[in-house]
């Protein structure tokens, strides 16, 4: 697929990660960076509820319990064996991975209606081992305490170093599925979502590359639950509910299904507003869950691809072409039209 | 462990069981017709079990009240049909399945609003006494279950089989396009099918109000997730399906624990094969 502006497209990336990561020398105060830090965190979450709904078109509302198993995967490892927090992370997004793959291969090989399904019922037995199995979980008490995060020896500890790490993973697991979905993944899954049976026809293995989507998914929630707990310094059942699978899915479809930008941008609006509504007016706290879904309606009916989603009109774009064909400047060869 | 304990507990879950049926019928039609699956019929029961409390409070006589609320659940799931299905029908799978969430979503915010979030306790419509049939003492509120949703499953299955409507739903079940094309009004069949499923599924939720003795938010996840695991045991799709699921999960949960139950359970493939009868 040819990007008609692949200027934009490499430097866009790169300017934006020198600006966040100036940003917590320049932002007033640690509640915004401790919101950026969140807000990256469910920007990885939401990416992987996009890879699993965008770009492989299934949908799946568990992916909070996944987020879960991380979470306490990593919790535990850290602090009932010492395990470093770096093998702790990836060890939680392995289980996570491991466990979603093995709950949804007999739903992902027939009709992947059912996924939703399966994941609401996983998302609740999740909360409900967690919420009862005293000796691991401690049940409703959680386990706080989770030690800082910690690579090869360095410790993050002030509010500025660990929005650093978690922009430094977050960074990277955006490469990573980046990679994955601008080459052959990426086009089998799309192609899965647009038509099964085309895709059967032209000889992609459905099965596998729905296994693969929902595995990758589900390790990108585990890895953002490790990050969570460690950063929050503590692990409890609450934090993994339905709600926040349902947070999850309304993030990556509001910023745009499939698409990588779409992720984030849902994931900061997600956590930004209801934070700033939340000062102003208690009544729209009570109202955000349905406001949330009166805006997900209009959405699938006026523009289901979301804010900056596959096929999404994009205003700043079209707008820059403009002015260089224009100036005959930069203009893509052989294209007239973006 | 005696065969008339075991006869007594099998009527109460056999009661519980038929509340289950009748929401998952609502949810077994429209995926065996649309393929769609509705969460916001969960809500919508939550709704009319709500509205039927509301009205119970302010004094309107039962029998005017829960006929009432049921019929405002058929208004409710037709209206957000409406609004919220029908422009996305012809979009890709994923689209109306979020739509729904969304629906459900702003159903559960506004009860939340109107109503709030504790447990109200629902009115006893009738009183909780032992009756006395055969030498086997059963619960009236498990026998009123059991013959309320008889009635219903009964009314609703001679409506699908004798009617002229009920027959045409069969034939949009079987093949939406084969009936469009022998002048089947489709639009209007669905928009029945969906009144009737928000019907059954009020009737269903009052009575679960009633035996549980509590209306809340979440009740309609509750039965959700229970509605489907017997709408999957019986069949998508299949009517008599969805009510003997219903009957055997919960007669199985509530089974004698020193003896297994003797109830043949009913499964279906679970592989989401809509050609079965409806």
């Amino acid at each position: 697929m040819s990007d008609p502006h692949p200027l934009a497209s490499r430097v866009a990336p790169v300017a934006l990660l020198v600006l966040l990561a100036l940003a917590p020398l320049v932002l007033p105060g640690r509640l915004w960076t401790h919101l950026l830090s969140i807000s990256l965190i469910f920007a990885i979450l939401s990416l992987g509820q996009n890879v699993v709904t965008g770009w492989c078109g299934m949908l799946t509302l568990g992916q909070a319990a996944f987020a879960g198993i991380g979470a306490y995967t990593s919790a535990l490892l850290t602090m009932n064996w010492g395990v470093p927090w770096l093998l702790a992370f990836l060890a939680a997004g392995l289980l996570s991975a491991v466990i979603g793959v093995v709950l949804a291969i007999p739903c992902l090989r027939v009709k992947s209606d059912f996924l939703s399904l399966v994941t609401i019922a996983f998302n609740q037995i999740f909360f409900m081992v967690a919420n009862n199995w005293m000796d691991v979980t401690r049940g409703p008490m959680g386990l706080p305490g989770a030690p800082a995060m910690s690579v090869f020896g360095w410790t993050a500890r002030s509010a500025a170093e660990q929005f650093w790490l978690i922009l430094a993973v977050a960074a990277l697991l955006y490469l990573a599925v980046g990679r994955l979905t601008s080459g052959a993944t990426g086009r089998a899954w799309k192609m899965i979502r647009d038509d099964e049976t085309a895709a059967r026809a032209v000889g992609v293995s459905v099965t596998h590359y729905k296994v693969l989507a929902f595995g990758i998914g589900c390790m990108l929630c585990g890895f953002a639950g490790s990050l969570y707990g460690h950063f929050l310094r503590l692990v409890s059942p609450d934090m993994f509910k339905l709600e926040d699978s349902l947070l999850m899915m309304q993030m990556a479809i509001l910023g745009g299904l499939a698409s990588l930008p779409g992720s984030a941008l849902g994931a900061l609006l997600m956590v930004l507003i209801p934070e700033m509504l939340r000062s102003s007016q208690p009544w729209l706290v009570t109202l955000r869950p349905g406001l949330a879904g009166a805006i997900l309606v209009i959405l699938m009916i006026w523009r289901p691809e979301g804010l900056l989603g596959d096929g999404a009109p994009r205003p700043l774009m079209e707008l820059s072409a403009g002015l260089r064909r224009m100036l005959r400047v930069g203009c893509p060869a052989g294209e007239p039209h973006p | 462990m005696d065969v008339a304990y075991f006869i007594e507990q099998l009527s109460n879950g056999l009661a519980v069981g038929s509340i289950y049926a009748l929401i998952a019928i609502g949810y077994s039609f429209v995926y065996s017709i649309l393929n769609l699956i509705n969460f916001a019929h969960g809500y919508v029961i939550m709704v009319g079990a709500f509205i039927a409390y509301t009205l119970l409070q302010v004094g309107v006589p039962p029998l005017f009240a829960i006929p009432f609320a049921c019929i405002a659940g058929a208004l409710l799931a037709v209206a957000v049909e409406r609004i919220a299905y029908r422009p996305v029908r012809s979009s890709r799978r994923v689209v109306p399945m979020i739509s729904a969430l969304g629906a459900g979503l702003v159903l559960s915010s506004i009860a939340q609003f109107i109503w709030g979030p504790e447990v109200h306790p629902f009115p006893q419509l009738i009183d909780r006494v032992p009756i006395v049939l055969g030498g086997l003492a059963f619960s009236s509120h498990s026998l009123l279950i059991l013959a309320i949703s008889i009635v219903l499953v009964a009314g609703a299955s001679w409506v699908l089989h004798k009617t002229k409507f009920g027959v045409a739903a069969q034939c949009v079940c079987q093949d939406i396009d084969a009936a469009r094309l022998v002048g089947i009004p489709i639009e209007k069949v669905i928009l029945a099918v969906y009144a009737l499923g928000g019907f059954l599924g009020v009737a269903g939720g009052v009575l679960f109000a009633m035996y549980f003795n509590a209306v809340f938010i979440q009740m309609g996840l509750l039965a959700t997730t229970k509605a489907w695991a017997a709408a999957m045991l019986g069949g998508i799709g299949s009517f008599q399906g969805a009510f003997w699921g219903g009957g055997s999960c919960w007669a199985w949960r509530k089974r004698p624990r020193s003896r297994r139950s003797a109830r043949p359970i009913e499964t279906a493939s679970a592989s989401g094969s809509s050609s079965s009868s409806c």
